[in-house]
């Protein structure tokens, strides 16, 4: 499934998937809209364009993902969107792609999305490192914020260093299955912890609304 | 600073450095690219990498271009004409930091340039 504001970019998309052997099973061009046809037609993976206007993509991610988990999103945003595409990872994507990229390596990421990975660019694992790194300087709050093993940081720093998980293996001695793990559990410490923290946001508004 | 061949990874907050380190730093990286551009390739790509440690940022700057032959540094600072990596070393040394080069034939050079901040970044 294809969200995406520009119905000209949209239908691109859509055609260069269907031309690699995918099928796009639906398309939409706003934020309520991709949440309820994705919970209507149920796609593998979600294609989400995060500049979609009142509503943006990172709401529509979270969303989708709550509804039902099993729904991949793979982010595809121009450069320049780091702090959203950041928020997108917490909210529950699996990865994110620059528009830049080539419709084979759209195809790839799709592919691996689909099988589970996570879709990490080198920017992508920047921008996770640093939010670690935020979080363990910020006062400690009520969760405890996650933190990234030894080897994890490792892991990701390499990644943010552009090698690639086999380049990284091979580095560090161990198998490419292992270098994934790695970069998977330090999106999922992150999605919990975001979940974790909107639901007590929600329960602590919901008392006060209760008070009032 | 990104380009079709230069990846940058940063944190999605802002760093915050003293204005003469920046410019320093970034004049060290912009040095290192322009190595790069130089020296590893035409089909080298770049990624840059900057990370706050709080307190200590650090900056790598890797290729995955031809490397550098062992002893091919030394030779060429031995010779005086090694104006890239000792500019950039003496501008890391003049922050107060370190500066680490890892590189070798076919495996790319990766420099990783560390410069105290002073207290919380």
């Amino acid at each position: 499934m294809v969200v995406d504001d520009h119905p000209m970019w949209r239908a691109g998309v859509a055609r260069d998937l269907e031309e690699r052997g995918f099928e796009v099973v639906a398309t939409a061009s706003d934020a309520p809209s991709a949440v309820r046809i994705a919970n209507a037609v149920r796609p593998d993976v979600v294609l989400m364009d995060l500049n979609l206007g009142v509503q943006t993509g990172v709401e529509a991610t979270q969303q989708i993902v709550a509804a039902r988990p099993e729904t991949r999103v793979l982010v595809l945003s121009a450069s320049g969107e780091h702090a959203d595409v950041l928020e997108a990872v917490k909210a529950g994507a699996s990865g994110y792609l620059l528009k830049s990229a080539s419709a084979e390596e759209l195809a790839n990421a799709v592919n691996r999305t689909a099988e589970g990975a996570a879709v990490f660019t080198a920017g992508l694992a920047g921008l996770v490192l640093g939010e670690y790194r935020r979080m363990a300087t910020e006062p400690a709050g009520r969760e405890p914020a996650p933190e990234l093993t030894g080897r994890e940081t490792e892991v990701l720093r390499l990644v943010a260093k552009g090698m690639t998980s086999k380049h990284i293996a091979t580095r560090l001695d161990i198998s490419p299955r292992t270098v994934e793990n790695h970069v998977q559990s330090t999106l999922r410490k992150l999605q919990l912890h975001n979940r974790v923290e909107l639901a007590r946001y929600a329960i602590e508004h919901g008392l006060d609304a209760d008070q009032h | 600073m990104a380009t079709p061949t230069i990846s940058v990874a940063a944190p999605a907050t802002p760093v915050l450095m003293p204005q003469v380190a920046a410019a320093e730093l970034s004049a060290a990286v912009r040095e290192a690219l322009s190595n790069v551009e130089r020296h590893a390739g035409p089909a080298a790509r770049a990624w840059v990498l900057l990370e706050d440690l709080g307190g200590e940022v650090v900056l790598s700057i890797r290729d995955d271009g031809v490397g550098i032959a062992d002893g091919r540094l030394a030779i060429a600072e031995a010779e005086g004409h090694l104006g890239v990596s000792q500019s950039i070393r003496g501008r890391i040394a003049d922050l107060g930091g370190t500066v680490e080069l890892v590189t070798a034939p076919g495996e790319g050079t990766e420099w990783e340039l560390h410069v105290p901040t002073g207290g919380q970044a």
